[in-house]
């Protein structure tokens, strides 16, 4: 005859042996059979039913989108051109509009491509370093550049004395600043 | 396994819902009251089994006729209880464990054992929930220490403390019963023959 100890699961070292009680307790509990509730079959078939249609949808809008996806690559590859806006990758190529450059640039570069040979006192006043007075720095700091004379900042590019002459630069000034006194100057160009 | 039950399966596997439902019908109260044994509300239970049969039906393909279905069907079911344990145990407040362990001598008067179901029930429903867990993983399922420390999440000694305590809080609480089913209780004798 089988001992109902064979049925116990194994104990370890130093574990006091099953009793006849825990044996009962073990057989009672495996053979338990509490109805479930009676809704529960439904239940479960409901979330039997749920489940596939989670799965077969979740295919569904994979395929979809896969489709999508694949369209739009396909019509981009012809040509077609989006209305709505495209995020592109940093490989494709992006037109770029080109604006014309502004008075201030035009001037700018003028400064820097004009070739004019001037006097040796003209350049030697031109290396000066001519610091820029504004009415804000005057306020703030007192800076030797304050007491610049008049005269040094009457050195300055050709070109910039010609702007000035046609009444270019007076632009780029805000009417509320000082303006300079204009004095005649004469200048040689070697040719 | 038997025949009809091996056909039923081979049809639930292709997801013929009469076949299911006649597979819940055969099981529906064994693996309830598997899940009724790891939680303390009919609701949670009703919870857990249905989340149980939703993988038994979903994973039968992995059942192969040379395990039990019976055994199979309830590993599912106590792997879902557990996930269901271990969810809960973050909201559970400490429960006061109040230690009613047995003596020797009621440990000796145990192992003359004729209890009713309902006293086993009471018995067990009145161990601490961690102690009760630990006690069914390994009395009634049989899971050893390494597993239940796996599934719990906790370490093996934790899992063999709480065994030796639940067990004998569990002999306390059934020597009780008897007691007081017995008008003069004497001292118990030993079954040992």
């Amino acid at each position: 005859m089988k001992s109902p100890l064979e049925n116990m699961p194994p104990l370890e070292q130093g574990e006091t042996p099953w009793t006849a009680a825990e044996m009962q307790v073990r057989e009672a509990m495996l053979a338990a059979e509490v109805a479930a509730p009676a809704d529960l079959e439904s239940k479960v078939m409901k979330a039997l039913d749920a489940t596939s249609a989670e799965s077969v949808g979740g295919a569904a809008v994979k395929w979809v989108a896969a489709a999508l996806v694949g369209s739009a690559l396909v019509w981009a590859a012809l040509g077609g051109e989006p209305e709505a806006p495209v995020v592109v990758s940093p490989q494709q190529e992006v037109p770029v509009v080109v604006q014309p450059a502004s008075p201030v640039t035009a001037l700018e570069e003028d400064q820097t491509q004009a070739e004019v040979v001037m006097p040796p006192s003209h350049e030697a006043e031109l290396q000066k370093e001519v610091p820029v007075v504004s009415p804000e720095s005057d306020v703030a700091m007192e800076s030797p550049a304050r007491m610049q004379p008049m005269e040094v900042m009457s050195g300055r590019a050709a070109s910039m004395l010609e702007a000035s002459s046609e009444g270019q630069l007076d632009l780029q000034h805000d009417s509320a600043q000082p303006r300079l006194e204009r004095r005649p100057a004469t200048l040689e160009v070697k040719q | 396994m038997d025949q009809e039950l091996k056909e039923l399966l081979e049809r639930c596997k292709a997801e013929e819902r009469s076949a299911q439902a006649a597979l819940y019908s055969r099981f529906a109260s064994k693996v309830f009251s598997t899940a009724l044994r790891y939680t303390d509300s009919r609701d949670e239970a009703a919870d857990i089994a249905q989340e149980s049969w939703v993988k038994v039906f979903r994973h039968l393909a992995k059942f192969t006729e040379f395990n039990s279905f019976e055994g199979w069907v309830r590993r599912i079911t106590v792997n879902t209880a557990i996930t269901h344990y271990r969810r809960n145990l973050k909201h559970r407040y400490h429960e006061d464990v109040t230690e009613t362990l047995a003596t020797p001598l009621d440990l000796a008067a145990s192992k003359k054992a004729d209890f009713t179901m309902e006293e086993i029930q009471s018995a067990m429903s009145a161990l601490p929930k961690g102690y009760r867990t630990v006690v069914q993983l390994y009395l009634v399922d049989g899971y050893s220490h390494k597993e239940i420390a796996e599934m719990l999440g906790v370490d093996i000694n934790t899992s063999k403390s709480q065994l030796s305590r639940g067990r004998k809080q569990l002999q306390g609480f059934l020597l009780n019963m008897a007691r007081r089913a017995q008008p003069q209780p004497g001292l118990p004798h030993s079954d040992e023959a």
